[in-house]
């Protein structure tokens, strides 16, 4: 029987469940225990009560802080003991807990702190804490986590601090010390304390034979937000800064108060690499807390350091090898086991070789340049050239429109990443590769509810090679193939996220969705409306996931952006349905192809009510039938793609009933059926339906005016095409790019005090009139004139004008360079402040979708405290 | 799931279904995009400018011994009427060379300015009347009247009426082959050029000119004789550009059956074409003759018709030109050369040389036309029924024609001696109300 005079507190708030099982472990203490002190600091009424049953002294001092809590149970005690034994009510110790303890403080006068090995309370062979330290920069660090408990480090030792549960301290030492500050961060007031104690000359140790199993509701974010000021990683947050403050040299603290902005930004990619977002947030609140309290922690410094030297701390700080350790450990990993991780891949079923069908039948779009078909033009230069109209409020024509460019500039903006140096070969790539793309996700889609193969290789070349994306490719409809052939990977990421087991996982699938989304906003509104609704239905019918799905509508939402504020401000919502120019106009919905294909495929779907589950039918078919409806919303772009989703619902149920044929006759039939319409349908709409896809070099002006646009980015042409009307076009620097592409602009007429200028222009130059020709082609700032139509009259009479010296006859037509300084500086635009933000939040998705180990392996989100 | 839930789900999808087939019945109106009207816009044109070829040219010398000899013969006279506005001067009334008619007018059009030049020639080897009008330069054109072999003859006048030099591809378009030739033209030079060299004895041959800057009068002039007999001149401008509609007034049957009109059809592109041509009859019968016309190839029409009056229509499924080739028989032999007369509307004003004149008025359209036609004498208005023409004799020193609607013309000159036919042209500058969409 030891001889140490210790009475516990324990701190309890309003957790009465836990509290009993803590009281009775008290209560069973081998170690003799002076006085028992109860803090209710919430005023439980059953906590109190509860103690009361045990006999044990209850005091009710109102909603005090931790610090504050053990010094009124302190205050309370009716004799003083040598030594208080802190707990809070959901730490439960072993018997002998307190024994261990307190032989570790009789062996060792120098000992003022002792602290327990902490151990899940809900797994108990596994350690919860064993100790605590900071790393170099300050940050809290537990010497060892979450590993099971097989003796490895059941030896006392010195040790930078110990958790306030189940802690013993000599009463003395924390009489002198002050006790726990509660202006510290709560989360680093035993770091701070112990800390003070180890500068004061005494030791902290930890007693390995002393367990205490610990619910570490605090850590878990079951405790209220009050307790921890915030979220857990706020609490660490602060907490590194308060110990950094009283740890570090002045100077390096200074130094990073003052770039603590700078610091929180540049941790931002790698918290988004490591899928955790809300590290970021927390450490902007940490920033701010810190500066704004930048007076309490400079003064708990200077408490600190009144204590003595620091040096005392540093043999007990994090080493690199434990913190490396520490590094690999949370990548001791348990593989995720879907029900679809069991069945073949894609590539194992040798599946993937009917990727190359699409392909074939999309042979005649392989690259071979720039793709000119229906109304596209060729793309910028270079990704430089791509990126100033993603996402812009202006249009390069006349004196600059003020109208947002297209939203699928943004896919645009992807064909330049494939391609940088040739923009138009990486879009004419993406193009060619969007039914192949579309089979692809198909199949990784239906591979998450069916089984078998083949039945999967059938959906997905069923709707990689339907009648209806065919047609799409044939036609060069390459706005709502790209949306598509997009589709199935959203939906597929979508499920994934939903079944991600823990939260990096579920970002991670949340950046591929978002960005899927974000694609599918730049090509088809209407598809990401469905997409959108099915999305927020998913995060409300999957809440643990809830929170983090509705983010992947953000990007969508950036990529929209500048429509919806051009329709909010225009009070014309239909401008929404303009993601592109190229867009094609409305679909038959009720055509004969749509109603058999459609009515061929719901035929095979509807057996699935009978085989499938209610999970799988409710939400497919309410998908294809909310798509369906949709389809009828058509103000100015197509609805195929919308089709093509209820198509791809439908296929998915039709798999599904289709791998529960049992019969292998019955089987072969339907397998033999399937393919050969599957096949047909590639072979007549895709193989012999070829298109010319009207291939051209990239550059859409004479070689002068695109060499001469390099040197001067103010470069203006005006192109006269001879008609009726005449029509003068006022190009902009190396000529009109897809990129420059509104479809507001045909929907919404541009006046511009140019345009008389412009008009006047043209009609000298076709009248040969050089009088009025100087003033005006300096105040527009005509640099070229180019002759589109050939007209040897109206040449001649451009040519006798000496203000135009001529530049020769070209493939683009004949060229004139105007013979005067037109020195003016075209009007500059103010983009949108926002504008850097859109690009932020796309690039933050794409570094969230980066697959790290962080989300590839990932730990299983242990389950709550029960 | 419960076997009557399952049958739930499978109604309730099935009635989503023909739901959602029912709302497409209420699919939204597609909102037509707003298009963007052009700007009329004025300016000042360039001052008008007609040239006039000159006199014939005699190759050969009066013996046709000379050889190299190329020599302009006599004077041609000008007739020209002016509307409002100043001549920059006073041209010669008969001219030794080619001459060109200059007057500054912010207001344009044959109305303000119209020119004509004949020239009834006889000489031994050379006999009849040509007349021509005097147009406007040109930068680019074609000639459809060329004519070789034996008892033809051809020269091309070309004329620089510019203070630069240019330079002018001829292109020679034969029945088997495309030659080109190059020529350069000094300011305010003219130049002749016998085209037998070029042309390979072909019988018919079309010229393509095209000025390598300032623009340039180029004109044809045909001769023909039977042995040691002259049996015609004419000198030709640029035909009309090529249309699918072409239509050639004044076409009269005046050889007295010694000598056949042809139709000479030319399709310049790349693909063969067929071409419907009508001849109809004012008081007569009317015949229609359907011919494919090679690419870059010639069709030969030689209709055979009763005396009188005709409208020619061509109706082609290409861009086709046309010319028509009508010999006369008066106390000479002579030949016209009718080419496909430019759509007019509004005011057309003509000279009137001092031969008996007939103006043909057509209407091609299906539409009767009402044309005011005022002589120095008086106006009288006329109308004339769908694709049909009238020829009414003209007298004085001018006309002027004037119609909402479209209507083409041709003037028909005859004298005992020759035969002419000139059609007007609009001479304008480009300038006033043009129509242009800026974007």
């Amino acid at each position: 029987m030891g001889s140490l005079s210790v009475a516990a507190i324990v701190v309890s708030h309003a957790q009465a469940n836990l509290l009993a099982r803590s009281l009775a472990a008290i209560s069973e203490q081998t170690h003799p225990i002076q006085q028992v002190v109860v803090v209710e600091t919430a005023g439980d009424r059953a906590s109190i009560d509860l103690a009361l049953s045990f006999g044990f002294s209850v005091i009710e001092p109102g909603p005090l802080r931790l610090g504050a809590a053990i010094q009124a149970g302190i205050n309370s005690l009716s004799d003083t003991p040598g030594w208080i034994w802190v707990l809070h009510e959901d730490a439960i110790p072993e018997p002998d807990a307190l024994k261990y303890l307190s032989q570790a403080a009789e062996i060792s006068p120098s000992v003022a702190i002792i602290g327990p090995k902490l151990l899940e309370l809900d797994n108990t062979i596994q350690i919860q804490q064993l100790g605590l330290t900071v790393t170099p920069t300050g940050r809290p660090f537990l010497l060892v986590q979450r590993e099971y408990d097989q003796g490895q480090h059941d030896r006392a030792g010195d040790t930078l601090a110990v958790s306030t549960a189940g802690m013993l301290v000599s009463l003395g030492v924390w009489q002198q010390l002050g006790g726990l500050d509660d202006s510290t961060p709560v989360l680093a007031q035993d770091l701070e304390f112990c800390a003070k104690a180890r500068v004061a000359g005494y030791r902290v140790v930890v007693e390995a034979n002393s367990r205490v199993h610990h619910a570490g509701l605090s850590m878990q974010g079951k405790r209220p937000k009050s307790w921890l000021s915030g979220s857990f990683s706020q609490a660490i947050s602060r907490a590194h800064l308060h110990f950094a403050t009283l740890y570090l040299p002045t100077l390096l603290v200074v130094a990073i108060y003052l770039t603590l902005p700078l610091m929180v930004l540049l941790a931002i990619p790698q918290n988004l690499l490591q899928k955790r977002p809300g590290r970021s947030i927390a450490q902007f609140s940490g920033w701010i807390w810190a500066w704004f309290s930048m007076p309490a922690r400079f003064a708990a410094r200077k408490r600190f350091r009144a204590l003595g030297s620091t040096k005392p701390i540093k043999p007990l700080i994090a080493t690199r090898a434990q913190r490396s350790q520490r590094r690999r450990a949370k990548f001791e990993v348990e593989p995720e086991v879907g029900l679809d991780a069991q069945r073949p891949g894609i590539f194992r079923s040798n599946s993937a070789w009917f990727g190359l069908l699409p392909l074939i039948a999309s042979i005649q779009l392989f690259p071979q340049g720039a793709i000119t078909a229906n109304g596209l033009l060729p793309l910028g230069a270079n990704m430089n050239s791509l990126l100033p109209y993603v996402a812009a409020d202006s249009l390069p024509v006349l004196d600059s429109v003020n109208l947002p460019t297209d939203p699928f500039n943004w896919w645009l903006l992807l064909a330049g990443l494939i391609s940088p140096s040739e923009p138009s070969t990486g879009f004419a790539t993406l193009v060619f590769l969007a039914t192949s793309l579309a089979f692809f996700g198909a199949w990784q889609l239906g591979k998450l509810f069916i089984a078998k193969p083949w039945v999967i290789t059938v959906i997905a070349l069923g709707y990689s090679l339907s009648p209806q994306l065919l047609t799409l490719k044939s036609s060069v409809f390459v706005v709502e193939m790209l949306a598509a052939a997009v589709l199935p990977w959203a939906l597929f990421f979508l499920v994934r996220a939903i079944q991600a087991f823990n939260s990096a996982r579920a970002w991670r699938w949340v950046g591929l969705l978002g960005l899927s989304l974000a694609l599918v906003a730049a090509s088809s509104s209407l598809l990401l409306g469905l997409m959108a609704v099915t999305v927020l239905i998913a995060a409300i019918a999957h809440p643990k996931r809830g929170l983090i799905l509705i983010w992947a509508l953000l990007p969508a939402a950036a990529v929209l952006y500048p429509l919806v504020r051009f329709a909010i401000e225009t009070q014309n919502l239909l401008a929404l349905a303009n993601v592109s120019q190229h867009a094609a106009g409305p679909a038959q919905v009720l055509d004969l192809l749509n109603l058999v294909v459609i009515g061929v495929i719901l035929l095979l779907a509807l057996p699935s009510w009978f085989i499938a589950g209610a999970k799988a039918n409710f939400s497919f078919y309410g998908f294809a039938i909310a798509a369906l409806c949709l389809s009828a919303i058509q103000p100015t772009s197509s609805s195929v793609p919308v089709i093509l989703a209820a198509m791809l619902a439908f296929l998915v149920l039709a798999g599904l009933s289709l791998e529960s044929v049992r019969p292998k006759p019955a089987k072969a039939l339907i397998a033999i059926t399937a393919v050969t319409a599957v096949l047909y349908s590639g072979f007549s709409h895709g193989f012999l339906n070829q298109v010319d896809p009207g291939w051209k070099s990239s550059r859409v002006m004479p070689a002068l005016v695109v060499a001469a646009s390099e040197q001067d980015p103010n470069l203006r042409t005006l192109v006269l095409e001879v008609g009726d009307p005449l029509t003068a076009t006022y190009v902009w620097g190396s000529g009109q790019k897809l990129e420059m592409s509104s479809a507001l602009l045909a929907h919404n007429s541009q006046q511009s005090p140019l345009s008389e200028s412009l008009a006047e222009i043209a009609a000298n130059l076709i009248a040969g009139n050089q009088d009025k020709l100087v003033p005006l082609l300096t105040k527009t700032r005509v640099d070229f004139v180019l002759l589109k139509t050939p007209n040897p009259e109206i040449e001649v009479g451009i040519s006798s004008l000496d203000i135009l010296q001529p530049a020769g006859a070209t493939d683009y037509g004949v060229l004139w360079r105007v013979a005067s300084d037109n020195t003016a500086v075209a009007p500059s635009v103010e983009s949108d402040p926002l504008r850097p933000w859109l690009f932020g939040i796309v690039a933050a998705f794409a570094l969230l979708a980066l697959p790290t180990r962080a989300s590839i392996l990932g730990r299983r989100r242990r389950s709550a405290v029960k | 799931m419960k076997l009557p839930l399952r049958i739930l789900g499978l109604t309730l999808s099935l009635a989503g279904v023909a739901a959602a087939a029912f709302i497409q019945g209420f699919a939204l109106q597609v909102p037509e995009p707003s298009a963007q009207e052009p700007v009329s816009v004025t300016t000042d044109a360039k001052p008008l400018q007609l040239y006039c070829p000159g006199p014939l040219v005699e190759l050969g010398g009066k013996d046709g011994t000379d050889l190299g000899s190329l020599a302009l013969v006599g004077k041609a006279d000008l007739s020209y009427r002016l509307g409002t506005g100043s001549l920059i001067a006073e041209p010669e009334r008969r001219i030794e060379s080619g001459s060109a008619i200059t007057m500054a007018s912010r207001e344009q059009g044959s109305d303000t300015l119209a020119a004509l030049q004949t020239q009834l020639i006889q000489r031994p080897r050379m006999a009849g009347l040509a007349a021509t009008n005097c147009g406007q330069p040109q930068a680019e054109g074609w000639l459809l009247t060329g004519l070789a072999g034996s008892g033809f003859e051809s020269i091309l006048l070309a004329a620089n009426p510019n203070p630069v030099e240019v330079q002018i591809a001829l292109t020679f378009h034969l029945e088997t082959a495309t030659t080109s030739h190059l020529i350069t033209l000094a300011p305010f030079a003219q130049q002749q050029l016998s085209l037998a060299s070029f042309v390979e004895a072909e019988p018919q041959f079309a010229i393509h000119f095209q000025s390598s800057g300032q623009k340039v009068s180029v004109a044809v002039q045909n001769r023909s004789s039977a042995g040691l007999s002259a049996t015609g001149v004419e000198l030709v401008g640029p035909t009309a550009q090529a249309a699918k509609s072409l239509a050639i007034p004044g076409f009269e049957i005046l050889a007295d059956g010694l000598a056949e009109p042809s139709l000479r059809i030319f399709n310049p592109g790349a693909e063969p074409t067929t071409a419907l041509v009508t001849f109809v009859g004012s008081g007569t019968n009317s015949d229609v003759v359907q011919v494919a016309v090679p690419a870059g190839g010639f069709e030969l029409v030689k209709p055979k018709l009763a005396d009188g009056n005709y409208l020619v229509l061509i109706e082609a499924e290409a861009e086709v030109m046309a010319t028509l080739y009508n010999p006369y028989v008066g106390e000479n032999f002579d030949f016209g050369w009718l080419s496909p007369a430019t759509a007019m509307t509004g005011k057309t004003a003509m000279a009137i040389p001092g031969y008996s004149a007939k103006l043909a008025i057509a209407n091609p359209t299906e539409q009767v036309v009402n044309v005011i036609l005022t002589l120095d004498a008086g106006a009288q208005a006329l109308s004339i029924a769908a694709r049909s023409q009238l020829v009414v004799n003209v007298s004085g020193k001018a006309l002027v024609m004037e119609s909402a609607a479209e209507y083409r013309a041709s003037l028909i000159l005859t004298d005992p001696k020759g035969y002419s036919v000139i059609s007007p042209s609009q001479n304008a500058n480009l300038g006033s109300d043009i129509k242009v969409a800026v974007r």
